[in-house]
């Protein structure tokens, strides 16, 4: 292991990536942009839904239910009749209707009577939900009325994060991480790619450089970038988007720098099964949009099947998930052992692309 | 095998797939030399090169360079290689070029890589990027990148493709110089004239060295006025064999 061939390779990487403006202003405002359009889109208001009602009963509840329906905030209500439902769903812009049939009222009066009738347009994948979770809250309002009490309002305490937290507040952390890998992948794929092609491979082989040596060197090189890169999001994402957070950002960075030390390597590792740089982007959908799924980011990895959890705990992103997640919405530290275990994880995996580059490269060679 | 020779191979054999580069050759090079690797497009000059560098492992045989069987990566440092291709960082400048080819050998100083730049007479465009330069003059940092350390061994791949005549006579002139301080020299050409500034020449032909010498005991054997007839005559020799 040679030190100044270590840094003479990290720093040939750095300037020229330096120089390289486009792709550095890529790195760092592509992310902004996501993240920004992230946080505008988890945040939006649900637009109001055109919901016809049709009131057949004139019992009390029935009518006090009709009345609440049309102050829910969400429903835009009119007043329909029974035979025409099917055509204000077709073409008279309603989303649903909702029927309270003739004979409701006795339900309430503890004899058996007709239920609600909904009819929705299926065509919409947010309406049926939204418009049962209206009528829930409606029926709800009416019944607690009628024994006297407000809706319950529980006293809910908070062990981790609060209440301030948004879906954003537990997406934002991973995906910090996420474009670090995606950029150390791409580039350290593509600077790999170009010295093979433009033949400078050939020399570094021909110099007294080891094939640690040249992982070590790439991996300074584009980690001082990756680590910039996380440092300006992660400033983006708490002061200007404003996301909730705990624990100490150090961490975070050093999730991310064992992270890219993972990433670099893969890179070096599929460059050699591209012939060129359209083909190293082509691994994307096949290597990090998988990963990105199954990371547990958007969908909770113990409700998979078995074999897509045993997956998704052997991809880095996975861990790396849960290590910010444990260090910035549980605000634990270097000396919990579970986030002893995800660094240590990331640490196994960035080893096994090690040997799997070095393997790789010597195949490239002969 | 002995000390004496800068460069001693034994039996060499590279094989690709049915293809044989490189076809059970010997080859001696004395100190301070210029060898001159003479042959056709895929006679096998580049696998050659490569072999002998220890870059590239033979399918048999044995080498060494500078006494030591090949290959040695402690001996690298003293190894200086200008591939066929450019091989260089084209977003980069000729200066930090040539540094990042000095820091990787453990021989870096800035004067050290003013000398290599001015050397091949690129001084005026040290801090242009690559990428901008000439065809002849990307082939001049080419060459920089490989002198810049001071190598003892110097292996050329078709060094002077490109190069307008003027600097191709400054080269060889400079690879005299080079000689004359003791370094070796191989070099690969298609050059006739080039060939003629060699020490010694060998001719390659489909990875087979078919003759070897000076440029005028080649012309003498092969009764002819040129290198270019006697190239003509040894390889049509070879073909028909007696
Ligand atoms: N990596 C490789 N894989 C397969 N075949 C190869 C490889 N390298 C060289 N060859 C083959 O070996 C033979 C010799 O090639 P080489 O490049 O050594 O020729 P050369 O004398 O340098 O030719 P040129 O004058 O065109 O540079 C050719 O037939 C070539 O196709
Ligand atoms: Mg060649």
């Amino acid at each position: 292991m040679n030190l100044p061939r270590i840094s003479a390779l990290a720093l040939r990487i750095a300037t020229q990536f330096r120089r390289d403006h486009r792709t550095l202003a890529m790195i760092i405002v592509a992310p902004m942009v996501i993240l920004s359009l992230l946080a505008y889109l988890i945040n939006l208001t649900p637009s109001s839904m055109q919901v016809g009602v049709v009131v057949e009963d004139a019992s009390p509840v029935a009518q006090r239910l009709a009345q609440e329906l049309r102050a829910l905030p969400l429903f835009q209500t009119q007043t329909a009749s029974r035979d025409r439902v099917e055509d204000l769903i077709r073409g008279g812009g309603l989303e649903a209707v909702i029927i309270i049939p003739q004979g409701y009222g006795l339900r309430s009066a503890g004899q058996s009577g007709p239920d609600l009738e909904v009819v929705v347009d299926g065509s919409r994948s947010r309406t049926a939900p939204a418009v049962l979770q209206g009528l829930a809250r409606a029926t709800a309002r009416v019944a607690a009325n009628q024994v006297g009490a407000s809706l319950p309002q529980p006293q809910v305490t908070y062990v981790h994060a609060g209440p301030e937290y948004t879906t954003l507040d537990y997406f934002a952390p991973t995906f910090i991480a996420f474009f670090s890998f995606l950029f150390v992948y791409l580039l350290t794929a593509i600077g790999f790619l170009r010295e093979r092609s433009q033949g400078t491979l050939e020399r570094l082989t021909a110099s007294p450089l080891t094939k640690a040596e040249m992982v070590l060197g790439y991996m300074v090189g584009f980690s001082i970038f990756a680590l910039a890169q996380a440092a300006v999001i992660l400033l983006f994402t708490v002061y200007v988007i404003g996301i909730h957070y705990q624990g100490n950002l150090l961490i975070v960075f050093l999730i991310v720098a064992v992270l890219s030390l993972g990433a670099v390597n893969m890179g070096i590792f599929l460059s050699t099964f591209a012939a060129t740089e359209l083909q190293a982007v082509q691994f994307i959908p096949m290597v990090i949009t998988p990963q990105t799924l199954l990371a547990g980011i958007f969908w909770p990895i113990p409700d998979m099947h078995p074999i897509f959890q045993w997956l998704a705990h052997l991809l880095p992103l996975t861990y790396a998930n849960f290590a910010m997640q444990e260090v910035m919405v549980k605000g634990k530290g270097l000396l919990d052992a579970s986030v002893q275990a995800d660094i240590g994880a990331l640490l196994l995996f960035a080893a096994a692309q090690v040997a799997l580059a070095s393997f790789a490269m010597r195949r490239a060679r002969t | 095998m002995s000390n004496t020779y800068a460069l001693q191979a034994r039996g060499l054999v590279k094989r690709f797939g049915a293809i044989t580069a490189v076809d059970n050759l010997d080859l001696q090079v004395e100190p301070g030399v210029t060898y001159g690797l003479l042959g056709p497009n895929a006679s096998g000059k580049t696998t050659l090169i490569r072999l002998l560098m220890g870059i590239l492992p033979p399918t048999r045989g044995q080498s060494t360079l500078l006494g030591r069987p090949v290959p040695d990566r402690v001996l690298r440092t003293r190894l200086g290689y200008m591939p066929q291709a450019l091989a260089l960082y084209e977003d980069l400048s000729v200066q930090e070029n040539v540094s990042f080819y000095a820091r990787l050998m453990g021989n870096y100083t800035p004067a050290r890589v003013e000398e290599a730049v001015g050397l091949v007479d690129l001084s005026a465009r040290a801090k242009s990027i690559v990428s901008t330069l000439s065809g002849g003059f990307k082939r001049r940092a080419s060459l920089a990148c490989a002198l810049v350390h001071q190598p003892a061994v110097l292996f050329l791949d078709e060094p002077t493709v490109g190069i307008d005549p003027h600097l191709r006579v400054e080269f060889w002139n400079h690879f005299q110089r080079l000689n004359q301080q003791g370094v070796t020299i191989v070099v690969s050409t298609h050059i006739m004239d080039e060939a003629e500034r060699c020490t010694r020449l060998g001719l390659l032909y489909q990875g087979r060295l078919i003759a070897e010498g000076t440029a005028k005991e080649l012309r003498e054997r092969a009764k002819a006025d040129t290198m270019e007839q006697a190239f003509l005559a040894f390889s049509d020799e070879s073909k028909a064999p007696p």
